[in-house]
């Protein structure tokens, strides 16, 4: 791979900042209220420890990958050819669902706090041609574009959790028994789903400079930053709105943004901010499809590098990224007609595959290279 | 090719003007009648949905608009179908009004559309009119140049920092009623109007609270009672009481702060046997009727004395009728839950169920600050 479409790995954690943005406002306030009551802003410590450890084991899984290397490669390298080639697919085609999933849930978003009246399909098809023309480049791009966003978006919910802050109750957030405490463990598992997430998907990404897994080193400095992160905001929402009725809303969030007058002035930007996090959405589709398709065009013997190809360039099985975005915005059509469908797949299904991909088979690949010592 | 990508970014900007591209909602803020009140009353089979504009400058009237429907969605189509208005703007709705009767029986489900709608705001004041409809106070409030929307800032700015009434959100309700099963809602009368040229006025007065259990209007605390539940909550704040004193005559108090301690009584079992609610008070004298002087200890002994009992028999009127509701409006669950969270955890059917079973013991201790500018107050 040519030099000038390589990347720096050190800009891998602002990628999964914006990568985690957007799973972590839909899911991690409303969810954990749901699951752990007053004491869900405790659960996003708790996850603290168990990120640690997943950043310790994604730094052992990829710590000796090469120059512009994936996680096609690696998976080849440590379980063979037959084995590997199932796993890609397997892998490929959970990344496919998750990108159609997410372009479904982006349109939610849009749908229930703008344009009530719109319907998903054209929020889902522009969303997925900007995923495509984003993977038909270099990751470097997509790297970049990241690196572009991320302070615009974090410009945004910080100021906005700042003000928040003020707003907050005590008493929606305190006393906590112990009894509490430990019952709030059940919802840490939503933090760690939406956590581990943006973690491996910066691993699979390729087309990174070699670092000598220093950037895989970082990944534990950012999972403490996102978790005081996420505590500020699950603070300011469960401050604000109680655990209760956290839970009842769909998008806390942003309910928050619709009541935030700034100096008895400025008041009514919640189109604004919502609009911001297609930016997330982009980015996390456009990742999401890169390496979906990068795993696909390996198992077919291709050569997955960017080489400078142009962007209707359908040779050396570029037809494959086509697919995979059609696929996506095919998938993300069907797939839940309705919000009660939509809410089954975000609460349960997504997470529950996230984490055995996260937990389970990734663990399982590494381990059974390192008993074939190739890891 | 960078050429032509730019000639057709550039050909696409004129889509995306704002004025009459793609996005096609744009409007004028001219074109906008800008809803600032909202009102709500039952009618058999449906709602009746009543919104009121500001007056604009140059005296013209405010805009009042009504309609029904099976719900406040069909009700609010009704309305756009048959003004004349170009297009109704209720994003920037600052209050809300419910009838009585509406309250009594649908508040639930108007609180769950305020929550569910994009257009509102989940921080938007809620009040409840008593003994009448919000029609009747919207369409009868005010005179030609100032309606509803200008009494209900005035009643927002007059409720500010004082003790006998509080502004409560959407939000607060409805966080109050899932967290605690009851919430207070500010009440409004409908009451003649201070403003007396020309033909008789009326306006909104507020009235202390609706209390409101189970999503339904359970009763009212008058503005009285309001002083006491302001004191559970720990928020008093500045009001003014009229007490007797020791010569016949009366003096008026303004109460500048006051906070309360509560604390639960726990029985030998560990179970909540009943709350210890601490009042403290401080209050300046603004007026005395029959001679009294403030430069005697014993008047001012009474008139402390005066003030304990008078703040104390609020308090214990709120406790009882929240007792007799058995409606933890007034968060005492939480305060209990904050001294002894173990065993409000243990609590089987809530601190509400609780409380007609509770034994209270209130002690209010009262402290006249000054009486402002004259030391004694004979000038007779």
């Amino acid at each position: 791979m040519k030099d000038e479409y390589l990347y720096d790995r050190r800009k891998l954690p602002a990628v999964c900042t914006v990568l985690f943005l957007s799973p972590a406002l839909r899911l991690v306030p409303g969810r954990s209220a749901e699951l752990a009551g007053t004491g869900a802003w405790v659960s996003v410590i708790a996850a603290l420890p168990v990120l640690l450890l997943y950043s310790l084991f994604l730094r052992r899984f990829a710590g000796k990958r090469g120059e512009s290397e994936g996680i096609d490669e690696l998976i080849l390298r440590y379980l063979g050819e037959r084995a590997g080639i199932f796993v890609l697919i397997l892998l490929s085609a959970w990344l496919s669902l998750y990108c159609a999933f997410m372009l479904r849930s982006g349109a939610e978003r849009m749908i229930s706090t703008i344009y009530t009246k719109a319907s998903p399909p054209f929020f889902i098809i522009i969303m997925a041609l900007l995923g495509l023309a984003a993977a038909l480049g270099a990751e470097k791009a997509i790297v970049r574009c990241a690196k572009l966003i991320l302070p615009v978006v974090l410009g945004v919910i910080l100021p906005v959790l700042a003000v928040a802050l003020f707003h907050t109750d005590r008493a929606n957030l305190l006393p906590l028994t112990a009894y509490e405490v430990l019952y709030s463990l059940k919802a840490t598992g939503v933090t760690i789903d939406v956590m581990v997430l943006p973690m491996y998907l910066s691993v699979f990404l390729g087309g990174g400079r070699d670092d000598r897994g220093r950037s895989l080193g970082s990944l534990g400095f950012w999972a403490v930053g996102m978790v005081v992160l996420l505590l500020w905001m699950q603070v300011c929402i469960i401050g604000t709105f109680g655990a209760e009725l956290t839970a009842g809303l769909s998008q806390p969030f942003f309910v928050l943004v619709r009541n935030l007058v700034l100096l008895r002035s400025l008041e009514r930007v919640e189109a604004l901010i919502v609009s911001l996090w297609v930016f997330s959405d982009f980015i996390l589709s456009s990742v999401c499809l890169s390496i979906s398709q990068r795993l696909l065009r390996r198992c077919m013997g291709k050569s997955c590098d960017y080489k400078g190809e142009k962007l209707l360039d359908i040779k050396n099985g570029r037809w494959v990224i086509w697919l995979c975005a059609a696929l996506a915005a095919l998938i993300a059509v069907v797939i839940a007609p309705d919000r009660t469908i939509l809410e089954l797949w975000s609460e349960k299904l997504i997470p529950y595959i996230n984490l055995s991909v996260a937990f389970v088979l990734l663990p399982l690949i590494w381990l059974v290279g390192k008993l074939r010592k190739r890891a | 090719m960078r050429v032509t990508i730019c000639i057709l970014l550039c050909l696409s900007f004129l889509f995306l003007s704002g004025c009459g591209g793609i996005y096609e909602n744009y409007q004028e803020m001219e074109q906008l009648l800008v809803i600032e009140t909202l009102g709500l009353d039952s009618i058999p089979g449906g709602v009746r949905l009543t919104l009121s504009s500001s007056g604009g400058k140059g005296g013209r009237e405010p805009a009042l608009l009504t309609g029904s429907g099976e719900n406040i969605e069909k009700a609010l189509e009704q309305i756009r179908r048959l003004s004349f208005e170009e297009a109704l703007f209720i994003k920037q709705t600052e209050c809300i009004l419910i009838g009585e009767a509406a309250a009594r029986r649908h508040l639930g489900d108007y609180l769950s559309y305020v929550c569910r709608s994009p257009e509102m705001r989940i921080d938007t004041p809620v009040y409840v009119v008593r003994d009448g409809s919000a029609a009747e106070l919207m369409t009868g409030s005010g005179d030609g140049e100032k309606g509803i929307s200008e009494i209900m800032r005035g009643v927002r700015e007059y409720m500010s920092g004082r003790g006998d009434g509080r502004c409560f959100t959407a939000l607060e309700i409805s966080r109050n009623l899932l967290d605690r099963g009851s919430a207070l809602i500010c009440a409004l009368d409908y009451s003649p109007s201070s403003e007396k040229n020309g033909e008789d006025k009326r306006t909104a007065e507020v009235n202390g609270y609706a209390v409101i259990k189970n999503g339904a209007l359970a009763g009212f605390l008058d503005s009285e009672q309001a002083i006491g539940a302001g004191f559970l909550m720990d928020k008093a704040g500045i009001c003014t009481l009229s007490v007797p004193d020791m010569r016949g005559g009366t003096a008026a108090l303004e109460i500048s702060s006051g906070r309360s301690r509560i604390k639960p009584v726990m029985a030998q079992d560990g179970s909540f046997a009943g709350l210890d609610i601490e009042a403290e008070v401080k209050a300046t004298v603004t007026e005395i009727r029959g001679g009294g002087s403030m430069s005697s200890n014993a008047y001012v002994r009474h008139l402390t004395g005066q003030l304990e009992e008078s703040i104390s028999d609020r308090i214990n009127s709120v406790l009882r009728l929240s007792a007799s509701l058995s409606a933890d409006f007034a968060g005492l669950g939480q305060k209990a839950k904050e001294a002894q969270p173990e065993a409000y955890r243990k609590l089987a059917g809530g601190f509400d169920a609780l409380l007609p079973t509770l034994s209270t013991q209130v002690s209010v201790s009262a402290v006249i600050s000054h009486s402002n500018d004259m030391k004694g107050g004979e000038l007779q």
